[in-house]
């Protein structure tokens, strides 16, 4: 930058600033935080969108400029990082880097630059490390394989860090999330060991030990989950919050309404609202939609292709576009050879509207079912 | 078969494309077929293809039961976006084109090009051989055996079951 860039920078910055102290907008943020990018300064970009974010949660502009500034400022230092451990590695920078790429959510870096920390230093953190790397990517993909990865590198940076808590507690974390009670069981008596009084602890080990008796093993848990696509945590909540709403009853009859479409429908655990056909055919529909769900979800995860986010079949009988989700899946069934970006969006809309519901908990505990 | 394939590899965001029969086994395969994280491609390195194909012929299989309770046909066109990525699955006469594409990409960009190949691909299946070696040997086979009926046009091992 210039001379005269930065001099003009610095006055259009400071009439920012000005604007912004008379109000405080999103717009003026925005204006202030674009500023600061034009200079080239994204740590300030991050600063001024996380203290607008703090007075305006939630504003569309001002998320995607942070995530943005974030995004870059963590490639630079991950540049900066990649630099510095060719020349001179040492553990300290394999951690920092490991945990950048971790929180980035590029899990399969993070695993490598781990396993390059453990060869070459030998580290039980690196263990660590890789098993939190895995796990992220058990809690995406579900798979049996990742598990076990994460309990045997847990049991191996517990070996190697023998006083720290960590390893036993990231392996609860797994054994709760799959429900394998009696493990969880084992997790706590040795974390007891290790801080012993924890009254949390104590109380945990207390409702564990009621669970343990019925309690699945290791293996077993693992592979329910696979099969499954849900960790227990998920099952629970799925039952705990029921039903489709009555606000989801327009939202569908709409969809319904649309030239051609043969059936509307939104799934949540063992209940469908159906708007379309009737009787035993709408029970049939429900069930189809439910099954290919089920299928999908699980060849995608085999196919190591993570989360299904949608799923569409065309053939004789139209075209059917399914959008599966963990607050529920929608479906719609037109008699034409595609469906419309209109319909589309309404069918994200209905999923995004049913995940909303089951985030605020404003769903009704009684279960309805509409044919 | 290369010269049907190669094209969609030239769409943005198609990671590869692979010919496969309908029970999962592969024909020809473009781009590079990696299932990364994928427990069945970890297996074996370079297996990669026959996992694709296997999973979604199984995937394609287990959909028909479900999709009879409605009297629904087995679709022509499947389209699985996930989180790391789509497939896109169109289902020929007698092979499936299986297209994986890059997180972003739109399994729209493909419909066209690949009714495109499916239709050329049948045009290749049908097209005569043009120079047929002499057998070393007097053949075997009767003139009646349907092997021996179709041995002069047959191209590819699946080329006699395309119809018309």
């Amino acid at each position: 930058m210039s001379l005269i860039d930065k001099f003009l920078s610095r006055s259009r910055l400071r009439s920012a600033r000005q604007r912004l102290a008379d109000d405080s907008s999103p717009r003026n943020y925005l204006a202030l935080a674009q500023e600061h990018a034009r200079s080239g300064d994204m740590a300030e970009v991050q600063r001024v969108c996380e203290e607008a974010l703090a007075l305006h949660p939630g504003h569309g502009e001002l998320t995607r400029l942070h995530e943005r500034a974030r995004a870059l400022v963590n490639e630079e230092r991950t540049r900066a990082l990649t630099r510095e451990l060719r020349e001179a590695p040492r553990p300290g920078l394999y951690r920092e880097l490991a945990e950048l790429f971790l929180s980035m959510g590029r899990v399969e870096r993070a695993d490598e630059v781990a396993l390059e920390w453990f060869e070459n230093c030998g580290d039980g953190a690196a263990q660590l490390l890789r098993a939190q790397a895995r796990y992220q990517r058990f809690l995406v993909d579900r798979r049996r394989e990742d598990g076990r990865l994460v309990l045997e590198l847990c049991q191996a940076a517990a070996k190697l860090l023998p006083r720290d808590e960590r390893p036993l507690r990231l392996e609860l974390e797994l054994c709760s999330a799959i429900g394998a009670w009696r493990d969880a069981r084992r997790l706590v008596s040795q974390l007891l060991e290790q801080s012993p009084g924890d009254s949390v602890l104590e109380s945990r080990f207390r409702t564990l030990n009621a669970m343990a008796d019925s309690a699945p093993s290791v293996d077993a848990a693992l592979r329910e989950v696979e099969r499954s696509g849900k960790l227990v945590s998920e099952e629970r909540n799925a039952r705990r919050s029921a039903a489709p709403t009555r606000s989801i009853r327009p939202l569908l009859k709409e969809l319904a309404g649309g030239p051609g479409v043969q059936a509307a429908i939104f799934e949540r655990g063992a209940t469908a609202l159906v708007q379309g056909p009737k009787g035993a055919t709408a029970e049939r529909t429900a069930r189809a939609v439910r099954e290919i769900v089920a299928k999908s979800r699980s060849t995608s995860r085999r196919l190591g292709a993570g989360v299904p986010q949608s799923i569409e079949l065309e053939g004789e009988f139209g075209s059917v576009l399914i959008a599966p989700d963990d607050a529920g899946s929608a479906a719609l069934w037109t008699t034409r050879a595609t469906l419309t970006a209109a319909q589309r969006a309404a069918l994200a809309e209905l999923v995004g509207a049913s995940a909303e519901i089951v985030d605020e908990s404003d769903a009704p505990s009684a279960q309805e079912e509409a044919a | 078969m290369n010269e049907v394939l190669d094209p969609l590899m030239r769409i943005p965001g198609v990671r590869c494309v692979v010919l496969s029969t309908p029970d999962g086994v592969p024909i020809a395969s473009a781009g590079n077929v990696a299932l990364e994280g994928a427990p069945e491609a970890e297996l074996e390195s370079g297996r990669s293809a026959d996992a694709l194909c296997g999973l979604v012929a199984g995937w394609l299989a287990s959909l028909g039961p479900s999709l009879g309770l409605v009297a629904w046909d087995l679709p022509g066109r499947i389209v699985l976006r996930s989180s790391r990525g789509a497939f896109v699955v169109r289902r020929g006469p007698n092979a499936f084109l299986i297209a994986q594409l890059e997180p972003g990409a739109q399994p729209e960009d493909l419909r066209l090009p690949m009714e495109g190949a499916l239709s050329r691909l049948q045009r290749v299946a049908r097209r005569p051989r043009m120079v047929a070696p002499p057998p070393a040997l007097p053949s075997r086979n009767l003139p009646t055996d349907p092997a021996s009926e179709n041995a002069d046009n047959d191209v590819l091992p699946f080329a006699n079951d395309f119809s018309g």
